[in-house]
């Protein structure tokens, strides 16, 4: 072949890419993808049986529940349900249906496939009541209709059941008043599924391990999850890519890209790294000693998230001594919390002295017991309790994950200990994968002492409170009448300047009582790509990738 | 040089000298790569030994005052010389401690590996036959696997911790040591001596434990300390690989390098150099001696110590062995 005709057919070859380059352009960025760097691969795809942040990252653009968050805030706004009414006792709630909607199997969206959902999670079998698997449904609704030995049966549940009218109209009955239902309705584990799916794909079968690992037999949660959300999955290879395109069904307005893919990096060097590179376009709870390097970078910009979060050191009441209140008076004497708050968060965080977050209604601000770091008196209270030093304690910690509120797991485990070592502890670590290791064992109540954290999913305390100390929860291993019983008034109670006031009431019982030891609030922050728009950081932490686009 | 000529030239080599051992050290003496290799080790040896007296710090003390305000750690000053780590702990104290970890773990690996191999080797090489193949396609199936591959499986399967770690390098270090102490014995099983040992009803086991396995041993020797040093690369693999010590405070050299990665990009290059310098120097160190005593034991030198000089001029690098080593 001649020179002149290999030049040739180089110009062709370089036509053809322009020219579908400019295909690509013309149809509006439809072949678009964006790459965002994840810390780690969702648990399952299915809302009701997740709990953590990356579970949810996937599940909300999937799926889509009654009500959902206007985007960046913590108000409620319609999704499915376009308009609701509560009856005068609160305990019957009637939702008119968005029109029109179809799941992304071509399956409609009405009245029926939401009770369908409802009745599910209410009907769960025995093993996947178990509060590790089905954390949400155990925490907001509170019971099952058949219960299995150990979990909670009908009298504790919030729902009662739901009622069709129409094929446009659904009543949800409520067994007692709540002041936070709509709020915990706006959950994106309360999504609903596809009725047909979530059959076909044997979505509630397989087993849960001794660790509260849900071990699916089905495929729903892994491969075809069917909501009527904006994206649908695509394909999903652990450990390497999640994958999902647009829902060519979608009734509102269509994503803007076509193809959103989620890679797992769980080292933050290693996310930077891809980040700068090109690799992928975005990646969420940047380091804080990262932010500094990202916004010197005229190509990268850093969005911040509100601060609604907490990061606590949790404390297992059912193994001993962690029953004897001292006990873990002492452990938050032993928290040197300042100082890991000051040089770990470069400057975005502070240190938390209750469980909500400053910003929320409920925070106490005064009155709350404060525990400032005091080797001594730690020392003091572990003898007051009969107890000999050092007292051994089991402390775990994640690994390969980072949370919003907690950059370096290992490092604030590693900086903890070592302020407890002084008080009077002898510290023994373990570490687990955080997927799906080490939510497992810590909700079922494997760890005594372990690092955990809450971002809030709706602006409400109960979401916090409620969530966590409102019934018995293995994570924590106590039964406290009394805080149940506070906790749950609060929430029924209807006049807001007293809901605030017994929620202000429970903070300051909480830090007296120790479940946990909150330390800090942080300001978590994405990176991208800077010419990647429409990202709308939320306080919430679940955004939606529909608005999203960048150009080349 | 003739077959014959090489004859004559061993035969008039041939002198007494101070046996085996006192021949080898003559010959390391004048290795400069052996001697270095010497002084490195040496240092290490006495490094982990006196860790406690020479680190200015506790490995473990946490100090998080010593971090930059933004909690970032900081370099070399006059308090740290290396700096302090992500946690403000003194790096050089835990670069120091961290060859006790690397020493004992490599030592315990090594020996272990090396017992059992010795018994598996001497086994399969001298008793032959049935009991030959059995144990010898089971230490051919365990080499199939790469070594630092099945110390991961090892670790993943019995835990995390310091044990676990001694016990899973250990083992990849029997099939190594088993394989060649069976050629060795294969060789010297046929040797005069045997045979002469034999004639003269000296039982089996006699001739193996004080005619053939000394003999057999100075392969031995020389794969004892080249397995040190890669004991110490797979401990630090291990380490950096997350399998380390379940205490992640641990100054053990690969965990200390894994942990730096985060720092890297904000500066810290230190927190990974140095203990990157530790595990260079004292793998280099035992390499050295190792290579150095494989000339120095190698059979064919032996006797070669005092009349070659005579015979020819030493080469100006003091090694004998380029020559013979190419003719032979």
């Amino acid at each position: 072949m001649g020179l002149k005709k290999l030049g040739l057919l180089a110009a062709l070859a370089a036509l053809g890419i322009v020219a579908a380059a400019s295909a690509s352009t013309g149809s509006k960025q439809a072949s678009n993808a964006l790459v965002f760097g994840s810390s780690s691969d969702p648990v399952i795809i299915d809302g009701p049986l997740v709990s953590d942040g990356e579970s949810l990252r996937v599940v909300d653009q999937i799926f889509q529940g009654l009500v959902g968050l206007k985007p960046g805030t913590t108000q409620i706004q319609p999704l499915l349900a376009t308009s609701w009414t509560a009856s005068a006792n609160g305990l019957t709630w009637t939702f008119n249906l968005r029109g029109g909607v179809k799941f992304s199997d071509g399956t409609p969206f009405n009245a029926a496939a939401v009770c369908f959902n409802f009745n599910r999670w209410y009907d769960f079998p025995g093993p996947l009541q178990n509060s590790a698997v089905t954390y949400y449904w155990n925490t907001v609704f509170g019971g099952f209709a058949h219960p299995a030995a150990g979990s909670p049966g009908p009298d504790k549940s919030l729902y009662k059941g739901c009622k069709t009218k129409g094929s446009h109209l659904v009543q949800l009955l409520l067994n007692h008043r709540s002041s936070s239902f709509l709020g915990a309705l706006a959950l994106t584990n309360f999504g609903i599924a596809s009725p047909t799916a979530l059959v076909k794909y044997k979505a509630d079968a397989g087993t849960v391990d001794a660790n509260g690992v849900f071990h699916p037999t089905g495929t729903f949660g892994t491969q075809h999850p069917i909501g009527t959300g904006p994206y649908m999955l695509q394909s999903w290879q652990v450990g390497n890519k999640l994958e999902i395109d647009a829902n060519p069904l979608y009734w509102g307005p269509k994503a803007k890209l076509q193809r959103i893919i989620f890679r797992p990096i769980s080292d933050p060097a290693a996310q930077l790294q891809a980040l700068q590179s090109g690799e992928i376009q975005g990646f969420d709870n940047v380091a804080p000693q990262d932010i500094a390097t990202i916004k010197a970078n005229s190509k990268l910009k850093v969005l911040d998230r509100p601060a609604f979060n907490v990061a606590y050191v949790g404390i297992n009441q059912a193994i001993p001594p962690m029953n004897i209140l001292k006990v873990r008076q002492a452990i938050a004497y032993g928290l040197d919390r300042a100082t890991v708050a000051s040089k770990f968060y470069a400057g975005r965080a502070q240190v938390a002295t209750e469980f909500l977050p400053p910003s929320l209604n409920g925070y106490a601000g005064k009155g709350v017991p404060l525990y400032p770091f005091d080797p001594n008196k730690a020392k003091q209270l572990l003898q007051a309790a009969g107890q000999t030093l050092p007292v051994p304690i089991d402390f775990w910690y994640p690994t390969s994950v980072s949370r919003p509120y907690m950059p370096d797991p290992q490092r604030n485990a590693e900086a903890f200990a070592a302020s407890l070592e002084q008080s009077g502890f002898k510290v023994t670590f373990h570490s687990a994968p955080w997927r799906p290791d080490y939510l497992a064992q810590v909700q079922s109540g494997k760890a005594e002492v372990y690092l955990l954290g809450w971002t809030g999913d709706f602006g409400d305390p109960a979401d916090f409170d409620n969530v966590h100390f409102g019934a018995f929860n293995p994570q924590f291993g106590f039964h406290n009448t009394k805080l149940f019983n506070m906790l749950s008034k609060a929430d029924q109670e209807t006049n807001a300047a007293k809901r605030t006031k017994d929620y202000q009431q429970a903070e300051i019982y909480i830090m007296k009582f120790l479940p946990m030891v909150p330390y800090v609030h942080t300001k978590p922050a994405l990176a991208f790509q800077k010419n990647v728009v429409g990202y709308v950081a939320s306080p919430v932490a679940l955004e939606s990738f529909a608005t999203v686009s960048y150009s080349k | 040089m003739s077959v014959a000529e090489i004859e004559a030239r061993e035969i008039q080599l041939e002198a007494p000298t101070g046996g085996l051992w006192a021949d080898a050290w003559a010959r390391l003496r004048r290795n400069p790569g052996a001697l270095a290799g010497f002084f490195l080790v040496g240092s290490f040896v006495v490094i982990a030994i006196f860790a406690s007296v020479m680190a200015p710090y506790s490995p473990t003390h946490v100090d998080l005052n010593a971090l930059s305000a933004n909690g970032l750690p900081t370099g070399p000053s006059w308090q740290h010389w290396v700096g302090v780590d992500q946690l403000g702990r003194d790096e050089f104290s835990r670069i120091l401690y961290g060859a006790r970890y690397s020493l004992v773990i490599g030592l315990v690996a090594v020996s272990s590996g090396l017992s059992l191999g010795l018994l598996f080797g001497s086994v399969a090489g001298y008793v032959g036959g049935f009991v030959d193949s059995l144990i010898m396609r089971f230490m051919d199936v365990m080499l199939a696997i790469p070594g630092l591959l099945l110390a991961i499986g090892l670790v993943a399967a019995l835990g995390q911790g310091l044990w676990q770690i001694m016990v899973a390098v250990g083992i990849t270090n029997v099939p190594i040591f088993a394989r060649l102490l069976r050629g060795s014995v294969l060789a010297q099983r046929e040797q005069d001596f045997v045979l002469a040992a034999r004639a003269v009803g000296a039982r089996r086991r006699g001739i193996l434990f004080s005619h053939i396995l000394p003999n057999a041993m100075s392969p031995v020797i020389v794969q004892g300390t080249l397995a040190m040093a890669t004991a110490i690369i797979d401990v630090a693999g291990l380490g950096f690989l997350g399998l380390g010590p379940q205490d992640p405070g641990t100054p053990e050299w690969g965990t200390m390098l894994t942990q730096a990665d985060q720092y890297l990009e904000s500066g810290a290059l230190y927190l990974a150099v140095s203990p990157g310098i530790a595990i260079v120097l004292a793998v280099l160190g035992f390499n050295m001696i190792g290579d150095g005593l494989r000339e120095a034991l190698d059979p064919k030198l032996r006797g070669r110590v005092g009349k070659f000089k005579e015979a020819k001029a030493e080469p100006p690098d003091g090694r004998l062995v380029p020559e013979v080593g190419e003719s032979a």
